[in-house]
């Protein structure tokens, strides 16, 4: 009795098992299948695999009704969306994609990333397409050229990131400050913020600049003021030349700790729901266009505002971006160009704006998008052409890492600005020299 | 007796107290998941929301296939757990009680397995099915086309091997009670069936154990699908979940939602696995 | 003499289908963790980038291990990490477990309670986490506030970070510990206790005398896959604080993904694997040489 009840235990336990295996592996034949008429060259539709960074599920619908109206458009393409979240997780799904040789046709990644795969051939030079382009005089000039590497162009822009100042208006009227001019300058920013910085014994409860004081995106923060004091990027891509320990760069690290010293209330760039501004106990941070949208919701409504970017000997930004780019493995570079072109016609653009409220970057646009809103769209529009952005170079995530930790040790006061900055250099510095 | 209960009571109270710690973040998830965004931003903490209600679980599930979703995840864990169960305790009771030839150079090599963080191995496995030969267009030297990548024999087949499981295996039936083995020889039991017969029945325990382990670990696996999958019908659920972190801000509210409900299936799991553990199979097994 | 050559033919009868028994289990083993073992192997000692062909390197790498400070440090981080979590992990799994070795009517609802954290992924763990530890208004410092202490920066600050992700951890893998513990205890023959008890020998000294002896199998196991889990702890540092602040909490496995999946030195992660591997075996092999004395219990 007790054995035929174990059998049939087993026996069952097998069956379902393989059941199972049946159920899931019917899907996977199926996409054998399709990939195998991908390869038959009679087959009648291209197939495209476009991969985005990104899960936010309104750009996903954003992208989803693109991709339907491009499929219409040209219905001998057929375009198989994909998405990633941002950060570790997409680099590793490209990084096994290309290993593999099963990347997608189509991408849609950071300015960033343009310094380590371009060298190794990951996406396209669009040169010869973009020459033909119509659209090209129309398109923004400091946007093309951001997409380009040693004057050949690999990315064409889709999101505009341009870190922008934005502060909470309600905060300035409750410390005396006047909220229709927030600051210009660096003198001003501190006067500012010594003024909003509150305190219950030793411990801040209120400040006036929210800065992040660890974590992996500090350089963006760094970048910014780096550029308010002239110096263009952390690393001189034409001549591999080191810029991050400059006398202007180590100034604008001192004047971050400088604020620090002050009070602020400490946070890791890794996670953006710690900075204290999204809660209202900070009245100034650096962010985006999709962070404001963000914050402009709920309790803070209506409180807070976008300000031109500031200067110190300049008035300049860091703008990130990001891009599509033409997989250097593709087989219809045809089509992808078709498709590259598509999302970056004027409608796409326009669509852009009003769907997610990303700027639009064609000079045709120009006034109507700042008719819409005066104040802030000017601010966001000079932040674009001022912006230059991350180093495009092949060690371009060692210099992350070294600026970040070097920013580190000035936050937390192990070391000072130019100590550390100079040892972040002798880091990239190898990494040049190992080219 | 009166000492009895009074202990017995103490006992209630000292360990209702612990489970409540332990339970403090698990709360805070579950009250989370019926709060609005602007509740969880108010610099003010409740424990309990202010107004329970289903709206975020609602939109939620409303944001992508997550019918899919969970179709997948079950499917994958199920096969890879029924599978590994099987394979590893064959295994495991051959290792504890079979005497062959190599048998302590292949437990050690199994054991140096088990030291190699996962990460570690993700590229060269992921390889190794990109280049498999005979498979998704590839031809006998593995060229050509994508292999087992995106497919669920190639998401599944590596979450089979587990030298964990052997091990764990090996060691519960090292404890078996060496008579049962005598007994089976008289009987004139082969080593097939004396483990079929007689420690695959009273196994009960190791393998409730170990299946939650597993189920647990494959359910909870990010890294992996992530890697192996690309389409949106082969998407688990824990690939879905990041859906509500972007770049700018997380969706806490509707993350916890999503969240509650991919925890619950291996919650149900637990239950149900959770009486075996304490049922003396050994001691029953003698008696 | 005469006895060994009998088992000595048992041996061989046996021979066959032990490997038909190991055959599945094996086979999945070798493919896609051993054959990969060896390849990361081989990539350590080449300047592997991920895509280009790699050209072999010899010991560069591993020379190169040495003078690197985040990797050093990263070694340290695993060690503290690893001895702080482990043993009072297991020792309050240990106690959960005869605690709740008894009989009565709530005993699914503990079990449930201590148990849930580990069945929850460490992604959605860790952000929940992120939460208790927030400087502003973190649960946590509502307490220490209530207490009327003085409010921490937790992971922000560089003494406080890695005790933090410890403590998390603690919680996290102490109701695998207590399972593990549980069906251990069931396996200890009642009998035994029901003799100690005629003896007249208290809780203590059963616990010393029958259960921990009895448990040291399971004790044995839980501590080689402890050692192991920790080793390689990596999702928790990387989802709360990303290694910082000042590098104080980033470990092995951490570097080795920063190093080979975002800096595209494969080789030279590869090479930290195999160190990682190298003292791992180490480790664990003296825990095999000290803890397997017990192993062979006599249960009869």
């Amino acid at each position: 009795m007790r054995r035929r009840g174990a059998v049939l235990c087993v026996v069952s336990v097998i069956c379902a098992a393989l059941l199972g295996l049946a159920g899931c592996g019917n899907q996977g034949t199926e996409d054998l299948k399709e990939s195998g008429a991908v390869n038959g060259s009679d087959s009648a539709k291209t197939r495209l695999v476009f991969l985005r960074v990104g899960t936010e599920p309104e750009r996903k619908t954003y992208w989803e009704e693109a991709i339907a109206a491009f499929m219409e458009a040209n219905p001998d393409i057929e375009i198989e969306y994909q998405e990633c979240g941002y950060g570790d997780d997409f680099e590793t799904k490209l990084n096994t994609g290309f290993a593999s040789g099963t990347a997608p046709d189509v991408i849609n990644f950071t300015m960033a990333s343009m310094g380590t795969r371009v060298p190794l051939g990951q996406y396209t030079a669009l040169d010869e397409y973009v020459n033909n382009w119509k659209g090209k005089d129309d398109f923004m000039q400091n946007a093309l050229s951001l997409g380009s590497v040693r004057d050949s162009i690999y990315g064409i822009a889709v999101f505009p990131d341009p870190r922008i100042l934005i502060y909470n208006k309600e905060l300035f009227e409750q410390a005396g400050l006047d909220p229709s001019a927030p600051p210009k300058t660096w003198d001003e920013l501190m006067e500012y913020h010594k003024k909003l910085v509150k305190k219950e014994g030793d411990s801040v409860v209120q400040t006036g600049f929210g800065i992040p004081t660890s974590g992996s995106n500090m350089q963006h923060y760094f970048s910014v003021f780096m550029e308010e004091n002239g110096v263009k990027n952390l690393v001189d891509e034409d001549n591999n030349q080191v810029l991050c320990n400059t006398a202007e760069a180590v100034e604008a690290a001192e004047f971050m700790k400088q604020i620090a010293d002050e009070g602020i209330i400490r946070w890791d760039s890794n996670n953006k729901d710690q900075n204290p501004f999204s809660s209202g106990l900070a009245a100034m941070t650096l962010g985006n266009t999709s962070d404001f949208h963000n914050w402009n919701q709920g309790a803070m409504e209506g409180k807070i505002a976008m300000a031109a970017p500031m200067t110190n000997k300049e008035q300049r930004t860091f703008c990130g971006m990001s891009f599509l780019f033409m997989s250097g493995e593709t087989q219809y570079k045809e089509e992808v160009w078709k498709f590259i072109e598509f999302i970056s016609s004027s409608e796409q653009m326009w669509k852009r704006y009003e769907d997610l409220g990303i700027p639009p970057l064609r000079e045709s646009l120009k006034d109507r998008f700042i008719q819409i809103s005066p104040e802030d769209n000017e601010a966001i529009y000079d932040s674009i052409n001022y912006g230059t952005g991350s180093p495009k170079v092949a060690y371009a995530n060692s210099v992350y890492n070294a600026v970040n930790d070097a920013l580190e040790k000035v936050m937390y006061g192990v070391e000072d600005a130019k100590t550390a900055l100079d040892t972040a250099a002798d880091v990239i510095q190898q990494e040049i020299d190992n080219q | 007796m009166k000492k009895k209960k009074w202990e017995h009571s103490i006992w209630i109270v000292g360990m209702t107290v612990a489970s409540l710690i332990m339970m403090i973040p698990i709360i805070m998830m579950f009250s989370t998941s019926f709060k609005t965004m602007e509740e969880i931003k108010s610099p003010v903490f409740h424990l309990l929301p202010e107004h329970f209600s289903l709206v975020n679980y609602q939109n939620a599930m409303s944001n992508g296939n997550w019918l899919i979703y969970f179709r997948n995840s079950i499917c994958i864990t199920g096969t890879a757990v029924v599978f590994s169960l099987l394979f590893n305790s064959i295994a495991g009771y051959a290792f504890a009680r079979l005497k062959f030839r190599g048998s302590r150079i292949m437990f050690i090599l199994l054991m140096v397995g088990l030291m190699m963080p996962p990460q570690v191995t993700m590229l060269p496995t992921f390889l190794i099915l990109a280049k498999f030969p005979l498979m998704g267009g590839n031809n006998l030297l593995g060229a050509g086309g994508t292999g087992l990548v995106n497919t669920c024999a190639g998401l599944v087949i590596p979450l089979i091997s587990g030298s964990y499981g052997v091990f764990m295996c090996k060691q519960f039936y090292e404890n078996f009670p060496r008579s049962l083995d005598e007994a089976a020889e008289i009987d004139g039991a082969g080593k097939w069936r004396t483990y079929f017969m007689i420690y695959l029945p009273n196994s009960k325990a190791i393998l409730a154990t170990l299946g939650l382990l597993k189920a647990v670990a494959v359910w909870n696996d990010y890294m992996w699908p992530l890697v192996m999958t690309n389409s949106e019908s082969m998407k688990t659920v824990q690939l879905a979940l990041t859906m509500f972190k972007t770049e700018s801000g997380v969706q806490w509210n509707q993350m916890m939602a999503a969240a509650v409900l991919a925890a619950l299936p291996m919650f149900v799991l637990f239950l149900c696995a959770q009486k075996y553990f304490i049922q003396g199979i050994v001691t029953s097994g003698l008696k | 003499m005469n006895q060994k050559n009998i088992a000595g033919k048992r041996k061989s009868k046996s021979d066959k289908c032990a490997y038909a028994m190991i055959f599945p289990a094996y086979f999945t083993f070798t493919v896609f963790i051993l054959i990969p073992i060896f390849v990361v192997f081989y990539y350590s000692i080449t300047n592997f980038n991920m895509y280009s062909k790699p050209e072999l390197a010899g010991l560069k790498n591993y020379i190169n291990l040495f003078g690197d400070g985040d990797f050093i440090i990263s070694i340290k981080n695993t060690l503290f990490y690893t001895i702080l979590t482990l043993f009072p992990q297991l020792a309050l799994g240990l106690l959960v477990a005869i605690m709740l070795y008894r009989k009565s009517r709530l005993l699914p609802l503990f079990r449930t309670a201590f148990y849930i954290p580990n069945v929850m992924s460490m992604v959605c763990i860790s952000m929940v986490w992120l939460w208790i530890y927030d400087p502003t208004f973190g649960v946590l410092n509502l307490i220490l506030k209530f207490f009327g202490c003085a409010a921490e920066q937790w992971l922000q600050d560089t003494k406080m970070a890695m005790p933090c992700i410890i403590l998390m951890s603690i919680w996290k893998s102490c109701g695998y510990s207590m399972v593990i513990f549980l069906s251990g205890l069931t396996s200890i023959p009642d009998s035994l206790y029901e003799a100690a008890s005629l003896d007249g020998a208290g809780p203590i000294k059963k616990f010393y005398y029958i259960t921990w002896p009895m448990l040291r199998p399971t004790t044995f196991f839980l501590l080689v896959t402890g050692i192991v889990n920790s080793f390689s702890v990596f999702e928790q540092v990387n989802i709360m604080t990303g290694g910082g602040p000042l590098k104080t909490t980033t470990t092995i496995v951490h570097q080795i993904y920063r190093r080979g999946f975002l800096e595209f030195k494969m080789g030279y992660a590869s090479a930290m694997s195999v160190m990682l591997l190298a003292f791992s075996i180490l480790v664990t092999a003296f825990v095999f040489k000290y803890g397997s004395q017990g192993q062979d219990v006599d249960v009869s």
